[in-house]
């Protein structure tokens, strides 16, 4: 009951973690044309969370979590995903993401928080939103498909509420998507993932609209 | 009510460098005040950094940096993801880590302003950023401001009533302004500035001071 109840915490996107400020390659996306339908925009979601955050995000999350207290461990799968992260916008807000998500676990005293925070401060972890989440998440009972959920659900409303407030959809219609892609979600949390299982993705036009979003004058989120 | 003892309250350890908000809605003079008080404190020797949340760009930053008023490295930006008001209140978070890089990156920092976007007169800054917030309208907006008591108004521990010298050009009263915002503040205070000419910057950076770097 108890995990349970931190898996409602900790997807609710009220929760401080600096989400509300990233687009994840959205802002980019959807400013290419002015005609995106919805059929689209859910495409893209549902591309977004099986071809990027199931594949690298969730992977690393998983590996984090079962990991959680090694912290030599956290570091190497920390840096694995540094590797992977291929775009700079992504990578470098991940790891601003992850530094937002643990200075309010820090200063809640979650337990781990303080020291990872010590560890990220001191340069030892690059401290990578996923890592953060697997290994806070652990410390706070949540087990494998919770921990899995929380991000997976946090990642497809947060892109909802990015489209919502670059009015590109209502809210009802954004969460007429999310609705409907929660089976995705479903079905990507239930693949396994090997110990040894390396991150990857494959969303390459998103990568691109995002690396010109990067030189933009004119933009609301950091990525 | 019985109190309920919390397992611990955040925030725990206290940053090293007092934090300031200035918030007020788009164009009331924030960036102007920021400029006006840079000479200010550097010449009573404060140690200082500015963290500006602009609204779709960063030009509030460049602005900063490149006036040859502070050192570029003291001066940095967070994006707002289009919600100026989160970014200092619900979730005030990327503006607590951009504090605590300019902690790291500035040894001794003792005061950190940030510059709020531009936003409504709902605005309030979250108590686990900053120690101490002013708000800042101006002559400009409309003599009914005060009236309407935003939260901002309201609640700030210093309302600044700025471009006093647009008054007379407005059709403003500034006295019976001023009247109206003290008499909805409790006795907080209020100062009228004019960023063009400095006039009450020096008065400023006193209550400032005194404020977040006496009372610590
Ligand atoms: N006449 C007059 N103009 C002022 C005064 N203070 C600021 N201004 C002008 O008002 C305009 C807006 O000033 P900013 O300092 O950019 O305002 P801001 O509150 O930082 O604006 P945002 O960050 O966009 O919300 C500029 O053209 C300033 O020169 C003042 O005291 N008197
Ligand atoms: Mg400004």
């Amino acid at each position: 009951m108890q995990a349970l109840l931190h898996m409602l915490w900790q997807s609710d996107s009220a929760f401080p973690s600096g989400a509300f400020a990233f687009s994840h390659g959205l802002e980019g996306a959807l400013g290419v044309k002015e005609d995106w339908s919805i059929h689209r925009i859910a495409a893209l979601f549902a591309t977004i969370l099986r071809h990027r955050w199931s594949t690298a995000d969730r992977v690393i999350l998983v590996q984090a979590h079962r990991h959680a207290d090694d912290r030599r461990r956290l570091a190497a799968i920390d840096r694995q995903f540094e590797a992977a992260s291929l775009t700079e916008p992504l990578r470098v807000g991940s790891r601003r993401q992850g530094r937002a998500f643990l200075t309010s676990h820090a200063r809640l005293r979650s337990p781990g928080a303080p020291a990872l925070k010590e560890a990220l401060d001191r340069k030892e972890i690059l401290g990578h939103l996923p890592v953060l989440q697997g290994a806070i998440w652990r410390q706070l009972g949540m087990d494998e498909r919770q921990a899995s959920l929380a991000a997976g659900y946090a990642a497809l409303s947060s892109l909802a509420s990015v489209a919502t407030r670059l009015g590109r959809l209502g809210a009802i219609q954004a969460h007429a998507i999310v609705r409907d892609l929660l089976p995705v979600l479903d079905q990507t949390v239930a693949q396994p993932v090997g110990d040894d299982a390396m991150p990857s993705s494959f969303v390459p036009w998103l990568e691109i609209m995002a690396l010109e979003h990067a030189q933009a004058d004119l933009r609301l989120f950091v990525n | 009510m019985q109190s309920i003892e919390l397992s611990n309250e955040a925030p725990t350890a206290a940053p090293a460098a007092a934090r300031i908000g200035i918030g007020g809605p788009v164009g009331c003079g924030k960036t102007a005040l920021i400029e006006r008080l840079i000479p200010v404190l550097q010449r009573r020797g404060i140690n200082f950094a500015v963290v500006t949340n602009d609204l779709v760009t960063k030009e509030d930053a460049l602005r900063l940096q490149r006036s040859g008023l502070i050192d570029p490295t003291r001066v940095s930006a967070v994006e707002a993801g289009a919600c100026p008001h989160t970014v200092i209140r619900e979730d005030p978070t990327l503006n607590i880590a951009a504090g605590d890089e300019m902690e790291r990156l500035h040894p001794g920092l003792e005061l950190v302003i940030f510059e709020s976007g531009g936003d409504n007169l709902a605005s309030t800054y979250s108590l686990d950023l900053v120690d101490w917030w002013m708000f800042v309208i101006d002559v400009a907006g409309g003599d009914d401001i005060p009236r309407k008591r935003g939260p901002g108004v309201l609640r700030s521990d210093l309302l600044v009533v700025n471009k006093v010298d647009l008054a007379p050009h407005v059709g403003v009263d500034l006295d019976q302004m001023l009247a109206d915002a003290r008499s909805v503040r409790n006795g907080r205070p209020v100062l009228a500035t004019n960023a063009r000419t400095g006039q009450a910057i020096e008065e400023l950076a006193d209550i400032i001071l005194h404020a977040v770097l006496l009372e610590r």
